[in-house]
C-alpha cells in the first residue's frame, strides 16, 4: 500500500483520528485527538477549499476564509460524515451551502441598496446558479491544461474533430480520446465538489 | 465493425457535438445493440449541461496557456489556531 498517492493517505489517517475521537475515553486523550482530527482536516483540504471559495465569494478573501475555516469546524463536529468516504463532496457541499447563506443574508440586508431595486426582488434561485456556475469553472479549472484545451475546442467553439485536430495540432485520434478522457476527468472534478451532472 | 473501444473514444466527442456525422452514424449503429458502451454514453451525457453553466468567456480564461499557473492559494497564518481554539471552545460548552 505504500505506492498510494497522498490524499489517500491523508484520508486514512483521517479516519484513524475520527475513530479514536470517538472512542476516547479520557479528557486528556479527547482533547488530543480533537487538535488531531483539526489539524488533519486542516491540512488536507484547507487550501483546496480555499481556492474554491475564494471563487464562490468572488474573491472576497476575508468572506473565503471564513467559509473554510466554519466549513473544517462542521467537519470536526460531524466526523462520521466523512468517515468511511471520500471527505471531498461532503466538505464542498458544506462550503457552497455556507457561500449561498452568506450570499442571501447579504442580499436581504436593507442597508446595501447600491445594488438597486433589483435587490428587491427576491430571486433565490440566481445566487445557486451563480455558485454553481463557480463551481463547475473550478472544476474545469482543476483539470489538465490539455484537456481544457480540448474541450474550449470542442464544446465552447463548437470546432469538429478535423478543425480541433488542425487548430491544436495534433492528430484527430488525439483529439477524440484527449476529449472522451478529459471528460472522464471533468465528471471526477466534478462529483468531488459534490456537483453529480 | 469498430470495436467498443472504438466506439467508447468517440464518445467524448459525440456528446460534445464535434463528431462528424459518418463516425455518428458508426457509433449510433454501434450503440443500438451495445448495453456496455450505451452505459458509457450515460455516464458523460449529462456532461455538455455542466460545461454550459460555464460562460465561453470564463472557459476561454481558464484555458488560456498563461492563465493562472496553478498556484494552491494558502490560508493566513491565523485559521489553524482560531479553529483549534474554537473546537477546544465547543468542546468547553458541551462537557
Amino acid at each position: 500500500m505504500g505506492t498510494r498517492r497522498e490524499p489517500e493517505a491523508g484520508r486514512r489517517r483521517i479516519k484513524g483520528v475520527a475513530r479514536q475521537k470517538a472512542t476516547g475515553n479520557s479528557r486528556q486523550a479527547q482533547r488530543v485527538s480533537d487538535e488531531e482530527l483539526v489539524r488533519a482536516l486542516y491540512a488536507e483540504h484547507a487550501a483546496a477549499l480555499l481556492r474554491f471559495t475564494l471563487r464562490m465569494t468572488d474573491g472576497d478573501r476575508q468572506r473565503a476564509e471564513d467559509i473554510v475555516q466554519e466549513t473544517l469546524l462542521r467537519a470536526w463536529l460531524h466526523p462520521e460524515a466523512i468517515a468511511e468516504r471520500p471527505a471531498r463532496p461532503w466538505l464542498f457541499a458544506v462550503a457552497r451551502n455556507l457561500a449561498v447563506d452568506a450570499h442571501r443574508a447579504r442580499k436581504a440586508r436593507p442597508q446595501e441598496v447600491g445594488e438597486g431595486a433589483l435587490n428587491l426582488v427576491p430571486v433565490p434561485d440566481e445566487a445557486d446558479r451563480v455558485l454553481e456556475s463557480w463551481a463547475v469553472a473550478d472544476a474545469l479549472s482543476a483539470l489538465r491544461p490539455d484537456h481544457r484545451q480540448v474541450l474550449l475546442e470542442t464544446y465552447y467553439r463548437g470546432r469538429s474533430v478535423a478543425e480541433a485536430s488542425a487548430v491544436l495540432g495534433i492528430p484527430a485520434g488525439t483529439v477524440k480520446s484527449r476529449a472522451f478522457y478529459a471528460l472522464r476527468a471533468l465528471r471526477l472534478a466534478l462529483e468531488e465538489r459534490g456537483l453529480a451532472p | 465493425m469498430s470495436s467498443c473501444r472504438e466506439i467508447r473514444q468517440a464518445l467524448g466527442v459525440y456528446v460534445l457535438g464535434a463528431i462528424d456525422p459518418a463516425e455518428r452514424a458508426q457509433v449510433d449503429e454501434h450503440l443500438a445493440h451495445c448495453p456496455d458502451c450505451r452505459e458509457e454514453l450515460a455516464s458523460l451525457a449529462g456532461l455538455p449541461a455542466m460545461l454550459r453553466k460555464v460562460p465561453m468567456v470564463e472557459a476561454e480564461r481558464l484555458a488560456a496557456p498563461d492563465a493562472e499557473p496553478d498556484v494552491p492559494e494558502m490560508p493566513s497564518e491565523e485559521m489553524l489556531p482560531s479553529l483549534v481554539a474554537r473546537t477546544t471552545n465547543v468542546r468547553r460548552m458541551h462537557r
